[in-house]
């Protein structure tokens, strides 16, 4: 892979990815993972890589000895019928990826869009799964026509941005499928839709917005 | 069952381990089942109750988490990862669904929606087993090897459920420092796990 070709071109950071293959992420924040890693090899790489250093870590750990019942307890059960497990969500119309889809089905036309702009609409994710949210925490879908632009804000925590579908910009460059857009505490930005096909993002924020100047924006 | 009695302290074989799943995953094998239960059921306790489970919960957890090793066997792909990092996989989900009580979104590497190009070439499967066996070796001895500095926040990362900034907080060192020591603790694990071939990314 020729690292001028190589897609996606923005990434999250190697702590981060630590962070999810330990699984110290919060469930918010891990769709957004999830999702970057449906469309990048290298960061699916990393984890690999990382989880390969959670076995060799649990591997070098000292044994805990179980009951001496343990085993045989654990034997009796293995032929006990295995709770059902959630399947995945098959792929439908909207063509969002496995981890989104587990969140919103694939049809984005029911799903209850709010209009955030001229051309800027969202679907939270939260009133529609069982996440035990962190109050402050927030994800949801964002859909950015070409051309559209984002109310400005500002940001009191970090805000991650993954993009699922066509792209966006802002100051800091250009993001198309797959980039991850991480913004800290304290920068303001207005992302505007690029051309081409709309563009939809997944979108989480740390803490609320801030809104800017003449538009009071209270939560995206 | 004389397989049962291994002693969980001998040296681990991976090679041994990754036959013992597969031996599970095809055959319905106990006494692989029962060997694989000596070696990692006390280390899955350990890494539970180093993560908070009270004794009793971890002993259950670990059990639990065996029972998921027997159930998922079939999906074990020896030429993908070892034993030890699918079974670490198996015993942190536990972990989140029992002690977080959330949800582990994860990717499907077989998703049909993903772009033909997103997709990775499957590596070649026949060597592929031998030097997952060389690198869990080679990174084994990585392990012991990295700086304490590292190896402390690598610690607190795998073993005492802290996402980095969390790290940050609490040894109050700079969060540039802990991202750049964890980076480099990576780094160096990379390195022995690709030393056999694979080029670095
Ligand atoms: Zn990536």
């Amino acid at each position: 892979m020729s690292a001028a070709h190589a897609r996606p071109r923005h990434h999250f950071d190697e702590a981060l990815l630590i962070d999810y293959a330990a699984g110290n992420l919060p469930e918010t924040l891990s769709i957004l993972v999830a999702t970057h890693l449906s469309l990048c090899p290298a960061c699916r790489a990393a984890v690999a890589d990382a989880e390969a250093v959670g076995g060799a870590l649990l591997e070098a750990l000292a044994p805990e000895a179980l009951a001496p019942e343990a085993l045989d307890r654990v034997l009796a059960r293995l032929d006990d019928e295995a709770p059902e497990e959630d399947a995945p969500e098959a792929p439908g119309a909207g063509g969002l990826p496995a981890p989104l889809r587990a969140y919103l089905g694939d049809d984005l036309k029911v799903l209850d869009w709010q209009q955030l702009a001229p051309g800027v609409d969202k679907v939270p994710l939260t009133p529609l799964s069982n996440i035990p949210w962190r109050p402050e925490e927030a994800v949801c879908l964002v859909r950015l026509q070409p051309g559209a632009v984002a109310p400005r804000h500002g940001h009191t925590g970090n805000e991650v941005t993954v993009i699922v579908r066509g792209g966006l910009a802002d100051g800091s460059g250009d993001y198309e499928l797959g980039d991850a857009l991480i913004v800290d505490a304290g920068v303001t930005h207005a992302p505007v839709g690029l051309p081409g096909e709309p563009c939809l993002c997944l979108v989480y924020l740390e803490a609320p917005l801030l809104p800017i100047g003449d538009d009071h924006v209270a939560s995206i | 069952m004389s397989a049962a009695s291994r002693k969980s302290d001998d040296p681990p074989d991976p090679a041994r381990l990754s036959r013992l799943v597969v031996a599970v995953g095809e055959n319905r094998d106990r006494a692989a089942f029962a060997e694989l239960f000596g070696h990692f059921a006390p280390r899955i306790k350990t890494y539970l109750l180093k993560q908070g489970a009270e004794a009793g919960q971890a002993e259950e957890m670990a059990q639990e988490a065996m029972i998921m090793v027997w159930r998922r066997a079939e999906s074990f792909d020896p030429a993908k990862s070892a034993a030890s990092t699918w079974i670490f996989t198996i015993a942190r989900n536990k972990r989140i669904d029992a002690l977080r009580r959330e949800r582990r979104p994860d990717y499907d590497p077989a998703d049909p929606t993903l772009p033909p190009a997103l997709v990775p070439a499957a590596p070649a499967a026949a060597d592929r087993a031998a030097e997952l066996t060389q690198q869990a070796e080679r990174l084994a001895e990585a392990i012991r090897a990295l700086p304490e500095e590292q190896a402390e926040l690598v610690r607190m990362a795998y073993f005492e459920d802290k996402a980095h900034g969390q790290i940050a907080s609490e040894t109050e060192l700079p969060l540039g420092t802990v991202k750049s020591r964890l980076r480099l603790a990576l780094a160096r694990l990379r390195k022995a796990l690709n030393a056999g071939g694979r080029e670095d990314a």
